[in-house]
């Protein structure tokens, strides 16, 4: 048995001029196939689970959102972030009813509950702040936006 | 008879908003003094396997019928502090009720 923790990828894509969340979805998880983190089945699993559980969370003033599949179309785990230049519309995760017009996206791979750091806490946490949802939103360039990432979302203590 | 209390936590893909309700149902109840707690996660479509021998379902998601324990549903509670502490009140509340 590997007794060796996974280690988690994480990045961050600035997208521009993305006009729906397939798209989006399409794009990151492109960026992570190419890298050999997910399976083929992956995209099209994710956007089939968002249709039935929808990811988006109503942060102001721009909403996030989570998408992801499970954890059969996961080779290694990755977790990453997009930050758009405008906004598309997600569903509502609590009313699939309402939608959202969101801005930032975490592209959650992950494998299951062997996961060391509760990501959506994490990433709850840190949109619940309309401040850091500003500031995330408005990284003038990924090395902000990653730092973002790192520093304050992925290492707050729980 | 099996004095451990196990909950379900479940979500669409069994990865994501499960887990983290599972960290909020374990501080609480932990901050409530019970002792002998399980939490196990599962995504909706694995439900009739992981509800066996369960005494309460959490969802963070709309489900489709009755799965014969009591269910508290949990929808919203990632941003909504007051909708977290209803639901988990509500937890607590079945919990103290059993036997």
């Amino acid at each position: 048995m590997d007794e060796k923790i996974e280690e988690v990828f994480h990045d961050v894509l600035l997208l521009s001029d993305i006009k729906t969340k397939e798209e989006v979805i399409k794009k990151m998880s492109d960026y992570l196939l190419d890298k050999g983190y997910i399976t083929d089945e992956y995209y099209l699993a994710t956007i089939e689970r968002e249709t039935i559980f929808p990811t988006g969370l109503p942060t102001k003033p721009i909403g996030t959102a989570i998408p992801h599949s499970e954890a059969e179309n996961v080779v290694k785990p990755a977790v990453i972030l997009a930050v758009l230049n405008n906004t598309v519309k997600f569903s509502d995760m609590s009313n699939r009813e309402n939608e959202i017009d969101v801005g930032i996206v975490f592209l959650m791979a992950l494998k299951g509950e062997n996961n060391q750091i509760n990501y959506l806490r994490n990433i709850a946490d840190f949109c619940k702040e309309e401040e850091n949802v500003l500031k995330i939103y408005n990284s003038k360039c990924k090395k902000e936006a990653m730092v973002i990432f790192s520093e304050e979302i992925l290492m707050q203590s729980t | 008879m099996n004095d451990t209390i196990k909950i379900v936590c479940c979500c669409g893909a069994g990865i994501c908003t499960s887990n983290y309700l599972r960290e909020e149902i374990e501080d609480r109840l932990k901050a409530e003094g019970f002792k002998k707690v399980k939490v196990v996660i599962s995504k909706v479509n694995d439900l009739e396997e992981a509800i066996v021998g369960a005494d309460l379902l959490a969802t963070t998601v709309e489900l489709q019928r009755d799965y014969g324990i009591p269910q508290v549903r949990a929808l919203g509670i990632m941003l909504d502090d007051a909708a977290a502490t209803e639901a988990l009140d509500n937890i607590v509340q079945i919990l103290r009720q059993r036997k």
